[in-house]
């Protein structure tokens, strides 16, 4: 058998995965270049750059990486205190230096101390943000009080579909991911170009259409504006927390999924996502990170190996190439596209179950990061719900950590775990409770630290209480850890 | 406060700390037991069963005397063991020793100690059987932590030679009889030896059942 049927043979799983990835890629690449404020190409670009950068160079055989929807919302909102796209991509430039720098350290272990909760928040806080930005380019809003009824009736129709085509998914399970993205554009420029050739009065503007003339191309590189530093510090933190934390969440996700469960290397992943972005940001295109959406339909429609991704790379540019007929896609359609994308990111179903088993526990630092990350920004929100598990994990060191008992006039408070300074006030008020003249054995033997701060402060208490007619006595013993329980030698 | 007293008050504290958790943690231990283990170990104060295997209450029956003995004429063993291979029915019995054993160092040394003689003399039979296991080994620590072994070793031997035992491993397949000795020095329990149920055992000590 010849070389080429062989090769086919092989591959031929992937060359039809990576065909039916490039349907959705692209009109998302571009979807979440528009809601960036960023010039359609960029996305185009950096979903290029992603799928063969990474399909050659990463440890991972599955996982995906382009421009994500998770990222568009705040390059949106910073293009507004910063400027145009160029000076956005300085962020990202700066953004992809410090992930280069992290990777030397663990940082992808960071995941481990982030409650599950807050990153829950943290994506579903994006995906809502998402459908809200989009919104106006779904009824063609143009300026104050102008929208289009056409560029309405192509979103609802758009909507519709991607809404029926969704659920049919689900129940359909071997159809899932038919390519609806692409349907849905085709759909919408059909709606469109139709409109235009019969009634021109209602066509919709050029505004309201994808721009993608090569002609017309304003990738730009990036420049860094001085004067802004301080936002442009602020957005390239940003943009690293999110690689960062919800790029090593996905890839984690998708690596489960993995049917020949390869390993992968963290810390070459993240030397991979900084060396990347940095390019990325230099030539002006969008920031990249594992995504979680595209890499799942990637492996439902039947990849193999990392050839698909390479793959859809191709097809990408060669869409580019012939990207003058983009120009009839109207802003509408992608939109809707981009609405799919954002709902498909909060997860409804996860929430659900968290509400429906009223863990509190998970419950509160969810809603709290939520809310936080809708009024001000994503990353007051990620170290709002940091700070609540923190405390969270503070009331649970302090569950059942002492235990006061009392017979006659002896008490005996006997520590069962380590004691340190979150417990000082329930200390204090258990010894505070104890009447006057009372003989009191405090008992810290034992497998159990006690930190010298508490340390010092029983010695206090026990000069205090001998003016109370109480006596405080330290039960030691040989194996005891802390040197206030410790007998003396001999 | 005198040890007694604490002794009582660390009683209520243990007993606060287990309810302030779950509060049927007792209720729910009074019902019944179901352990699988049958320990037989030393009352030596420095091997508490529970702790050195990180098992919780309920888990293990336990007998523990001087030296880890199972004596054919001792009634209180014999209960035990009665009670739980055919009442309980346990899977495991482990007779645990320890290096450094104070019963085996008395066994091994001419020092008269009374009453405790004729418990002692049992090791002592060990120690003649097996003399020429200590030619070689002249360190006096090596010498007691061999006489450790050895008596784990008797000892796991004696439990098979009952009938009780042989008829429990002919009517359920158990209990698996294993010895054991806890390093002093290092808390790691080392594995000597297992008799599974049925396997071979001495002639002269296989009884008709």
């Amino acid at each position: 058998m010849s070389t080429m049927k062989l090769f086919y043979r092989f591959y031929r799983q992937d060359l039809f995965a990576s065909l039916s990835l490039f349907l959705i890629s692209l009109p998302i690449a571009v979807g979440i270049a528009v809601a960036s404020h960023a010039p359609p190409e960029s996305g185009i670009i950096s979903a290029i750059f992603g799928a063969i950068f990474y399909g050659i160079f990463s440890t991972s055989h599955v996982t995906l990486v382009g421009p994500a929807a998770g990222l568009c919302v705040f390059l949106a909102a910073a293009a507004q205190s910063i400027g145009a796209f160029s000076n956005v991509s300085s962020a990202t430039v700066l953004a992809g230096t410090f992930l280069i720098i992290l990777s030397k350290f663990k940082s992808h272990k960071i995941i481990d101390y982030a409650p599950q909760s807050v990153m829950r928040a943290m994506v579903c806080g994006i995906g809502l943000t998402l459908i809200l930005k989009t919104v106006p380019y779904l009824i063609g809003y143009e300026t104050e009080g102008r929208f289009s009824y056409i560029a309405l009736g192509i979103s609802a129709v758009c909507l519709t579909l991607a809404w029926i085509s969704s659920t049919w998914e689900n129940e359909n399970g071997k159809h899932r991911r038919v390519p609806y993205a692409f349907l849905i554009i085709l759909l919408g420029a059909g709606i469109a170009a139709v409109v235009a050739r019969f009634f021109p009065a209602l066509a919709l503007t050029e505004s309201q259409m994808l721009h993608l003339n090569p002609a017309q191309w304003e990738l730009r590189a990036s420049e860094f504006r001085p004067d802004q530093w301080l936002p442009t510090l602020k957005l390239s933190l940003m943009i690293m927390a999110v690689i960062l934390l919800e790029g090593t969440v996905n890839r984690n996700v998708i690596q489960k999924f993995d049917p020949q469960r390869r390993p992968i290397n963290h810390q070459h992943e993240m030397l991979l996502l900084g060396i990347g972005n940095v390019f990325m940001g230099l030539i002006g295109a969008l920031p990249v990170m594992p995504i979680l959406i595209r890499s799942t339909a990637n492996l439902e429609f039947g990849s193999k190996t990392r050839l698909s991704a390479i793959l859809q790379g191709i097809w990408l540019i060669a869409a580019l190439v012939f990207s003058a007929m983009f120009q009839f896609i109207p802003m509408a359609a992608v939109a809707a596209v981009l609405v799919v994308v954002g709902f498909e990111l909060i997860k409804f179903n996860e929430i659900r179950e968290m509400f429906k088993r009223a863990k509190y526990d998970q419950i509160v630092p969810f809603a709290v990061t939520l809310v936080v990350i809708l009024s001000v920004d994503l990353l007051w929100g990620i170290l709002t719900g940091l700070a609540i598990g923190v405390f969270n994990s503070f009331k649970s060191a302090q569950h059942r950590s002492m235990v006061l008992v009392q017979d006659d006039e002896h008490y005996l408070l006997k520590f069962f775990k380590d004691v340190t300074f979150v417990h000082k006030s329930e200390l204090k008020e258990t010894l505070e409770n104890i009447p006057e003249g009372k003989k009191v054995v405090i008992d810290g033997t034992g497998n159990i630290v006690v930190d010298s701060e508490i340390e010092d402060w029983l010695l206090e208490y026990q000069e205090e209480a001998a003016v109370q007619k109480k006596t405080v006595l330290f039960r030691t013993s040989s194996l005891a850890i802390s040197k206030l329980f410790k007998v003396k030698a001999a | 406060m005198d040890s007694v007293k604490k002794l009582l008050l660390g009683n209520k504290a243990w007993a606060q700390s287990k309810t302030s958790l779950n509060a049927n943690y007792f209720k729910d231990m009074a019902r019944d037991q179901k352990p699988d283990h049958l320990w037989i170990s030393c009352s030596d104060s420095r091997v508490p069963s529970n702790e050195v295997t990180s098992s919780d209450p309920g888990e293990m029956f336990v007998h523990r005397n001087i030296a880890n003995l199972v004596v054919h004429t001792d009634l209180n063993i014999l209960g035990v063991v009665q009670y739980a291979v055919e009442v309980l029915k346990v899977k495991h019995i482990i007779v645990c020793g320890h290096y450094n054993c104070g019963g085996i160092r008395a066994a091994m040394s001419p020092a008269n100690l009374g009453v405790l003689n004729a418990w002692i003399r049992n090791i002592k039979d060990t120690f003649h059987k097996n003399t020429f296991e200590f030619e070689k080994i002249t360190n006096e620590t090596d010498r007691v932590n061999k006489l450790v072994e050895l008596n784990v070793v008797q000892q796991v031997k004696n439990l098979s030679y009952m009938a009780l035992v042989q008829k429990e491993w002919k009517t359920r397949g158990a209990p698996a009889i294993h010895g054991w000795v806890y390093d002093i020095n290092t808390g790691i329990i080392k594995e000597l030896m297992t008799i599974m149920p049925n396997d071979k055992i001495d002639a002269q000590y296989k009884y008709d059942l």
